[in-house]
């Protein structure tokens, strides 16, 4: 940055200036010669001149005014005045001193001259190292990115950047040079940074270098600032770097306030709270904790948490501090705490781990919550309940509750029995959905919902049937209650129930017994009736033919023998029937199977009950070709006898009886027609009950137990087949049996002709 | 003994032909005139219409039974004083009391020997006679 100084020399002296220039250009300087004051102010605007000689007494104008003119273009110009007088040291003044350097008079001391104008070289070339490094200064001033400002001693702000323009919210005209910075100063902090100040000014070690204070912009923000203060060496100048931590200010308060808050929950919980270290040492403790136990916190902080929990089971304390520890957190353990006098508490522990950035665990957080009160109300309310339950359980019928959504709240023992459900299978279910069956639901649920609804009166007993978890069904008598709340609405229904489904089984089974030991009753006089009937045959000719055998004579001796033997036929038959009946009552009957022709079994019973009965028309009707079917001849064949002898006996003398026989898919159907009085309709399904025959036995007439039928029926049921009857009154009845037919054996055995 | 002067006349009711049959033949052997029903019916037009002295009732009949035949005899002024022996297969103690205390001289139950008929018969006739 070597630069020579640049010279103007204004004279109307020729040879003066001639002289300067051979002196000047020998020394290297640049020297421009002006003759008058115009030309010197023209060539002042093509280029910057350091350093003017000026003659007074110029032909334009005097060299005052041209100093005057030039420094208005050429502020930094530095001025030598050559003069012939030294009298006109007033009108100098008038310049201003700060740029004229020298006065010279003439004639000139070329020496002198030279010397100042090295002076004045020496000075502009320190001025513009310090200029460069002013602007490098600046720059680094500018661009730094924290707002800074420079002050001088008196506090007045001489230079800022623009981040302190941003900082306050004026330009930098508004501030350089005219503001001070206790103008930026909140009231509170004023004092104190003056005092910072004045220390600083008299020795720039003894106040500190740095502080915090509030700043207060144009708008009147306030603004959290740090600021770094240097005294610029040499100078009472300061250098001020500003740092708005407003927003970190503002998380450090939200930080303690919310450790405040912590502290002050921590404090003031009326859970019981404890800090408590990795190792299990007691950190801290609040103050219900301390109530609690009847410490003070000096005997319990560095003690092992153990010191607060009951000693037995120990293992539990452990391990519950190991869970802690792996998992670093704790949920409603329960626990049981003692208290300094040994009194026992049950609480719920929770704790949580506060961990570093490196996620070391630095303590927990422990919070305990007091449940002896609420554990002993528990503990009455269940005794209360146990006993109610007690009461309920006791109870040997069902005892349920449903609210008014159906769902039950309550039931006992005894009603998880019937059910076959554990309590809480049953509790909150929907009654009518699980446990009523199918069949029955939809009424029982629109009872239930209008008495919910106080549509109806409460039913206060009605059977209903229950399903159990088996699948079966059990017969209840229920009586009922309606539930209701302190206004009176309906809110449920309380129903005790028995299990009546042995009783009325035991009642059905008690009917059927009277029945059927009236029946057997009936059979058993019956029987005893029809038995009396052919042995009084035997026993009154026997007696007579021993009475009176002097006054018989042969033939009618043989006569009544020949009563006698009938009448011992007909007791046979009636012994047959009765083994019959009670064979195929017990399942013992055994039939001798063979595959016969039934055209061949009907013609046999057709014509013998012809010899029987000649008065009636017995014919048979057997059409087509039938297959053979598997049967116990002898046994079909009593069945068709009893069928005919029945239609005899209730049909009049003359009258046709007709025995047909037809297949019918797989089955061979034999029927036996009468032209009867015919059966009542209601009748007609009832003749094949041994009842209803040994009722009518009894009540009317007729010969023979009244077996025939039912055990006709017994017989085709024994061979896989049926036996019906129709009729309608006055125009007959016909009675029809069906044999299963065998098609594949049938086939085997071919068809007949 | 019965005398054969006697000729009192015995109606049996009876559907049973061989027992009917029976008991006739016993009381003609003994020397009575014996009338023979087989139906209610039947009894109760020959009891109105002839002399009758002793009826031998079976219970069971078909149409009308016995038991209304006792009570039409019993209940008839006429006919009341005619002995009615009951001579049935019903051995319950249960219809034997009704029958006397309906009006019949005497409950038979079947089988019963020739001469249990036969004195039973005679005894009520020979009481009969002598009132």
């Amino acid at each position: 940055m070597e630069h020579k100084l640049n010279i103007l020399t204004v004279d109307d002296d020729a040879g003066l200036t001639s002289n300067l220039q051979d002196l000047f250009e020998a020394e290297g300087y640049d020297n421009t010669i002006a003759p008058d004051g115009q030309t010197a102010l023209t060539l002042c605007l093509g280029k910057d001149f350091d350093l003017s000689l000026i003659d007074f007494k110029l032909p334009d104008m005097t060299g005052v005014e041209l100093i005057k003119k030039l420094t208005k273009l050429s502020p930094e110009m530095v001025y030598v005045i050559v003069t012939g007088y030294a009298s006109l040291e007033s009108a100098i003044e008038a310049v201003g001193k700060e740029n004229i350097v020298s006065y010279e008079t003439k004639p000139l001391n070329m020496g002198r001259l030279l010397a100042l104008v090295k002076e004045v070289e020496t000075r502009k070339r320190a001025e513009e190292a310090l200029r460069e490094s002013e602007a490098r200064y600046r720059t680094i001033f500018e661009t730094t990115g924290t707002a800074m400002l420079i002050s001088e001693e008196d506090t007045t702000i001489s230079i800022i950047n623009t981040e302190f323009k941003k900082l306050c919210g004026y330009s930098k005209e508004e501030v350089e040079g005219k503001k001070s910075w206790i103008e930026f100063i909140v009231k509170a902090d004023v004092e104190r940074l003056k005092e910072s100040h004045h220390l600083r000014i008299i020795d720039p070690n003894a106040a500190p270098p740095y502080y915090e204070f509030q700043f207060i912009d144009k708008h009147g923000n306030v603004k959290d600032i740090f600021i770094t203060l240097a005294l610029i060496p040499g100078t009472k100048k300061l250098w001020d770097r500003l740092l708005d931590i407003t927003e970190r200010k503002r998380a450090e308060k939200a930080l303690r306030e919310s450790e405040r808050r912590f502290r002050q929950f921590f404090e003031n919980a009326p859970e019981y709270c404890y800090m408590v270290s990795p190792e299990g040492i007691i950190l801290n403790i609040n103050n219900a904790a301390l109530k609690v136990l009847g410490y003070n916190k000096g005997e319990l902080i560095g003690k092992p948490v153990q010191t607060i929990y009951a000693p037995e089971p120990l293992s539990k304390v452990k391990q519950v501090f190991e869970k802690w520890r792996k998992t670093g957190k704790l949920r409603d353990e329960g626990m049981d705490i003692i208290t300094k006098k040994g009194d026992k508490r049950q609480v719920l522990l929770s704790a949580t781990a506060v961990k570093d950035k490196e996620g070391r665990i630095l303590h927990s957080i422990s919070i305990q919550t007091d449940i002896t009160e609420r554990k002993q109300a528990e503990e009455a309310l269940r005794g209360e309940r146990d006993r109610a339950q007690k009461y309920l359980d006791v109870a040997g019928v069902t005892l349920v509750a449903l609210d008014a959504k159906q769902k039950v709240s309550l039931i006992n023992k005894r009603g998880c029995e019937i059910l076959g459900h554990p309590e809480e299978e049953i509790i909150g279910k929907n009654w009518f959905d699980n446990f009523v069956p199918d069949r029955v639901r939809s009424e029982v649920v629109a009872v239930f919902n209008k008495l919910m609804a106080g549509e109806i009166e409460l039913v206060e007993y009605y059977e209903n049937s229950v399903l159990t978890k088996t699948g079966g069904e059990l017969l209840i008598a229920w009586h009922n209650t309606v539930l209701t709340d302190e206004r009176g609405n309906t809110i449920g229904i309380l129903s005790s129930g028995e299990d009546i489904t042995e009783r009325r089984l035991l009642w059905k089974r008690m009917i059927e017994y009277e029945e059927l030991s009236k029946l057997k009753s009936d059979i058993l006089s019956t029987v005893s009736h029809e038995l009396r009937t052919p042995l009084a045959i035997i026993k009154g000719y026997s007696t007579m033919l021993v009475d009176y055998t002097q006054k018989l004579s042969s033939k009618e001796k043989t006569e009544h023998l020949r009563s006698i033997d009938n009448a011992t036929d007909r007791l046979t038959e009636l012994v047959d029937h009765l083994l019959d009946m009670s064979r195929l009552d017990a399942g013992l009957l055994k039939l001798d199977m063979a595959f016969t022709s039934i055209s061949k079994v009907i013609k046999g019973a057709v014509a013998e009950a012809s010899l029987r009965t000649p008065k009636h028309n017995i014919a048979s009707h057997v059409g087509g070709r039938l297959p053979r079917v598997n049967i116990d001849t002898k046994r079909i064949r009593q069945v068709l006898d009893n069928l005919i002898d029945n239609a005899c006996k209730y049909s009049k003398e003359g009258t046709e009886v007709v025995v047909s026989a037809q297949r019918e898919g797989k089955e061979l159907v034999v029927s036996v027609a009468d032209q009867g009085t015919g059966i009542h309709a209601k009748e007609v399904n009832r003749v094949f009950d041994r009842l209803h025959s040994a009722e009518k036995r009894l009540t009317s007439q007729g010969e023979g137990l009244g077996l025939g039928l039912a055990i006709s029926k017994g017989l085709v049921e024994a061979h896989g087949g049926r036996i019906w009857a129709e009729s309608e009154l006055g125009k007959g009845s016909t009675f029809y049996f069906s044999l299963p037919l065998d098609t594949k054996r049938g086939h085997n055995h071919g068809e007949e002709e | 003994m019965a005398k054969r002067n006697n000729r009192e006349t015995i109606l049996v009711i009876e559907d049973d032909p061989d027992i009917c049959g029976f008991a006739a033949r016993l009381f003609q052997l003994e020397g009575y005139r014996v009338l023979q029903a087989e139906d209610s019916e039947t009894g109760l037009r020959l009891v109105r219409k002839k002399r009758v002295d002793l009826v031998l009732l079976d219970l069971r009949l078909p149409k009308i039974d016995g038991w209304t035949v006792l009570k039409e005899l019993k209940s008839n002024p006429e006919l009341s004083s005619i002995p009615v022996v009951v001579f049935t297969a019903s051995a319950a103690a249960s219809q034997r009391n009704r029958a006397l205390a309906e009006g019949a001289a005497a409950y038979l139950v079947k089988p019963l020997s020739a001469a249990k008929l036969r004195k039973t018969v005679a005894h009520i006739l020979h009481h009969k006679g002598r009132q």
